[in-house]
């Protein structure tokens, strides 16, 4: 069974940083050249880092050691994308406008979506169509979900050309590729994405030197687990 | 190779993709070097077609896959890191039916959408051979488990005959006034052929 971070208590990150890492192979510059490039991975996978996490008070260093006690067997977890779409923090939609954003960006509809999969996708995908039976429209840049049931947690995707085609149906294009094959209805989840992922700790940023004097701070990576 | 194919090789950014296939006599083990699974159509050496299972990513150089023409050989020594203990026992349980089992190592290139450009380039297809688990220290504390095995293609029987010329004989029995070999006997064993000779 995949769970969900936090474990236990939530770790308040500072910065965050998600990011769609290639396998890369480069070759020598030559004369101001871009090198040459190959990448072996089909279209990479993702990577979350969560930096510059407060590790000062004693239940923050509690915090950390019980997720790093948990996680460093290479356990499977669901880490959320925490990015929120932007809602304004209205709860109703008022009309102005273009009717979906107020001047300054802010969108005046809460960002809540219930999409599901129009008509199949399948594996390695890279587009597909999905039905927004309520919310805001999508937008390029909007990520989301899909659950791959309890063994394997969920995937992420983000979402790059985003066309309308009416009757509350999207084409979009998505990278990174499917990982695996979704039947039409299947639910999409844009309002808390989460996507399984494995722990990498290379130079034990769980593990922060604890000292009263200063203000230590954890890091945590995660890489996505594809199988 | 299409044209589609030659363009994106020519670029200064080209997708590849591998693939191993195995057949054991459990069943036939598909692995893809990249993220996600990578499902493939049949084709000559994929004869039902399957769903390559990710297996990784590729991190070092891409490996030298010769062409293999009269009677050489290679050795294609594949390895997979960071593989729990579970696996690494059973791998080495079932060592006895991965030697000599037919194994095959292919690429592909993708277009800028990852998407197949072309067919399977099975480059390499041979027999298995040297099951084997290793370990390399990749921190202060860390051990990263390796699997590998050696893919082992062209002539890569281990009895070969001695290297023997067609002598005048040879060749009498089957031509019986054809002289091209009557001076072979003149060489002497440590003498290299020029060619032509």
């Amino acid at each position: 069974m995949v769970d969900r971070l936090p474990l236990d208590r939530p770790f308040r990150p500072a910065k965050l940083r998600w990011r769609l890492v290639d396998a890369r192979i480069e070759g020598p510059d030559s004369f101001g050249l871009p090198p040459d490039m190959v990448t072996t991975d089909g279209g990479g996978w993702w990577t979350a880092e969560f930096g510059e996490a407060p590790a000062m008070t004693p239940d923050e260093h509690m915090t950390l050691r019980a997720a790093a006690l948990q996680l460093r067997g290479g356990r499977r977890i669901d880490v959320p994308f925490l990015e929120q779409r932007p809602t304004g923090g209205l709860v109703t939609a008022a009309p102005a406008g273009d009717e979906l954003s107020f001047d300054d960006g802010v969108f005046i509809a809460p960002g809540l979506v219930t999409a599901e999969v129009e008509s199949t996708v399948g594996l390695r995908a890279d587009e597909m169509r999905i039905r927004v039976t309520s919310g805001a429209p999508l937008i390029g840049g909007d990520v989301f979900s899909l659950w791959r049931g309890p063994e394997l947690g969920s995937e992420l995707h983000a979402l790059g050309a985003v066309t309308a085609l009416g009757d509350d149906v999207w084409a979009v294009e998505i990278g990174p590729q499917m990982r695996q094959a979704y039947a039409p209805g299947t639910e999409i989840n844009f309002n808390d994405p989460h996507c399984a992922m494995r722990l990498v700790d290379p130079d034990g940023g769980l593990w922060p030197e604890f000292d009263r004097g200063w203000n230590p701070r954890a890091r945590l990576r995660f890489d996505e687990a594809v199988r | 190779m299409n044209e589609t194919e030659l363009r994106l090789l020519r670029a200064t950014r080209t997708n590849l993709a591998f693939f191993f296939r195995a057949e054991l006599p459990s069943g036939t083990i598909r692995l893809y070097a990249g993220a996600g699974d990578f499902p493939l159509d049949a084709d000559a050496v994929e004869t039902e077609g399957g769903i390559y299972e990710s297996a990784g990513r590729w991190a070092g150089g891409l490996p030298d896959v010769d062409h293999l023409i009269n009677g050489q050989a290679q050795g294609l020594t594949l390895q997979l890191s960071g593989v729990d203990v579970e696996t690494a026992r059973t791998y080495i349980r079932e060592r006895s039916e991965i030697v000599g089992a037919p194994g095959a190592f292919g690429w592909a290139v993708l277009d800028e959408r990852y998407r197949m450009a072309g067919p399977v380039r099975w480059s390499l297809r041979g027999k298995l051979s040297q099951p084997r688990i290793g370990r390399q220290r990749s921190g202060e504390s860390t051990w990263t488990r390796i699997l590998s095995v050696t893919l082992i293609s062209g002539a890569y029987a281990r009895r070969r005959g001695e290297h023997a010329y067609f002598t005048k004989a040879d060749q009498r029995r089957s031509h019986p006034t054809d002289a091209a070999c009557d001076r072979v006997g003149l060489y002497s064993a440590e003498t290299t052929r020029k060619w032509p000779n």
